[in-house]
């Protein structure tokens, strides 16, 4: 059984096409970039598998169930800008969110919960764990959406644009602790715009641009031809030969 | 007479004791929800819903029947109204918002100024705590006790929606069962203050007090505790200065939680300046 499954997927509003037809599946345990432009439907691509919206047409499937049917197999995080970060609560609090479903309604979050503290562990945050999350940067604030992630237990990550604006150290380290989470046999799916951080660690590229123009192993997908057809410019492509050297690829 | 007496004296009289208990109610149950309205960035809309709630009141009056009931409805409806409106013309929220509340507190007042009913209007828009009767009291604090048990009971998941919609929904938190019931109960805590602060004034009490805890709260238990310490201390205050002064009580409640919150940005902006230093 796939972890995630997209037959024929079409996604319209009103009458603008955001996704047509696009079909591709990922076993467990694998890393899955989705990448392509602004506006290209990565976004969309996120909130089928995670139920948030459904295909105008074709199939989505999370472990074989519809996602709305598999909210306890699933964790999301929204881009960073969705959420108003001076909102007050510590980074505790952040992660002890992903407890919500376990708990159940009329109970309150228990003010320790060992999967908080392990989440927080995970992604290194244990001394900032008191810190309001409006005092955070950019890559912290990254690691605590992670974390929250990992506290909701799920076994599939989708996240929404993880890496966008981090510096290199932060999105070193959080990339190792996706990596860490594919170990656990974790499946992971991220939205973004970066080739460059794909390369190495991915096992499967999607380049979309309101349809699906590639899928497979990076080494294979992410050549000057497809990006240019991606990007629409030849700039992209260019760019690739250096990023090629640099992972040793020919 | 020292501070004990000054601090008794109004206490002799059974309406300062009526107005002082419900000015409490309704402070601390306002201040509750201003938590959620400044966090979730609804003050324009709560200010929508309070003048909204005008043409039920007239309705109400010309129906015969309970003009909470009225004002209730109207305030629900409102907030439905702006939520169709902003989609289905595809307009800013805020100008959504602009649109519903002028044009239902127009109706309000053309409707009340046709009919001229015996209830005072201008005690509706400005509030007259010294004017409560048992009943006003009584039906504040269900409402309170009411707003308390629901916020209670979901406190987790309001927050959670309040901090991050997209999550909820994907968790499988009811978003839209949570969005109205927010608006019922930012419709009672409006109706509960009609007596008190009144239609015009409501909003500083669903707003003042949840931005001054803002200023100063390192978590969410803070935040509601120093909103409700905020709002509190505002009616007990604002009371005590109307009746020494022989102002306005819904203006002196809105005046005192205003000056808390200038004097705690003030303070705050002095101690961070200080510590730059």
């Amino acid at each position: 059984m796939y972890a995630i499954e997209l037959d024929s997927v079409s996604v319209r509003y009103d009458k603008v096409v955001a996704l047509r037809d696009v079909s591709f599946n990922s076993e467990a345990g694998k890393m899955v970039a989705l990448i392509g432009p602004n506006g290209a439907g990565k976004s969309s691509l996120l909130k089928i598998l995670s139920g948030l919206l459904r295909p105008s047409s074709g199939r989505a499937k999370v472990f074989g169930r519809e996602p709305t049917k598999a909210r306890g197999l699933i964790a999301y995080t929204p881009q960073r800008e969705e959420v108003y970060w001076d909102y007050p609560l510590t980074v505790r609090e952040l992660v002890a969110m992903g407890s919500i479903r376990r708990v159940g309604p009329l109970r309150w979050l228990p003010a320790r919960d060992s999967r908080v503290e392990l989440a927080l562990r995970l992604v290194m945050m244990e001394d900032l764990a008191s810190r309001k999350i409006s005092e955070l940067s950019g890559g912290q604030q990254q690691r605590a959406f992670l974390a929250r992630a990992i506290c909701q237990g799920g076994e599939v990550y989708l996240l929404d644009e993880p890496i966008a604006g981090l510096d290199s150290p932060s999105e070193t380290i959080l990339l190792e602790i996706l990596k860490t989470l594919r170990e656990q046999g974790k499946t992971i799916v991220i939205a973004t715009h970066d080739i460059s951080a794909t390369l190495e660690i991915f096992d499967y590229v999607a380049l979309i641009r309101n349809e699906l123009l590639a899928f497979g192993p990076p080494s294979e997908v992410l050549t000057s031809e497809n990006l240019e057809k991606t990007y629409g410019s030849s700039a992209v492509a260019l760019h690739l030969d250096d990023i090629r050297r640099v992972a040793g690829w020919r | 007479m020292n501070l004990f007496d000054l601090l008794l004296e109004p206490m002799g009289y059974e309406f300062m004791r009526v107005a002082l208990a419900t000015s409490i109610v309704v402070a601390v149950t306002c201040s509750i929800l201003s938590g959620f309205v400044v966090l979730r960035g609804w003050s324009l809309l709560g200010d929508a819903i309070s003048h909204s709630v005008l043409p039920g009141i007239a309705i109400a009056i010309a129906l015969n029947i309970p003009y909470l009931i009225g004002a209730l409805l109207a305030g629900l409806g409102s907030a439905a109204l702006i939520g169709v409106v902003e989609t289905s013309a595809r307009i800013r929220n805020d100008t959504a918002i602009g649109v519903v509340m002028s044009g239902a507190f127009a109706a309000g007042l053309i409707l009340l100024s046709w009919m001229r009913p015996t209830v005072d209007v201008f005690h509706m828009l400005f509030g007259n705590p010294i004017g409560v009767s048992y009943g006003d009291m009584i039906l504040s604090t269900v409402i309170g006790g009411f707003v308390v048990l629901v916020v209670a009971s979901l406190f987790k998941e309001i927050v959670a929606y309040t901090f991050d919609p997209i999550f909820s929904k994907v968790v499988g938190i009811p978003t839209t069962f949570l969005h109205f019931t927010l608006m019922i109960l930012l419709s009672l805590a409006i109706v509960s203050a009609l007596n008190t602060v009144g239609i015009i004034l409501v909003i500083t009490l669903l707003v003042t007090p949840g931005a001054t805890a803002q200023l100063v709260a390192r978590n969410i238990t803070h935040l509601f505790a120093t909103s409700v310490a905020v709002g509190a201390s505002s009616a007990v205050i604002g009371l005590y200065l109307s009746y020494y002064l022989s102002i306005s009580s819904g203006g002196a409640i809105a005046g005192v939680a205003t000056i808390f919150f200038f004097v705690t940005l003030g303070l705050k902006t002095a101690f961070k300046t200080r510590r730059a230093e």
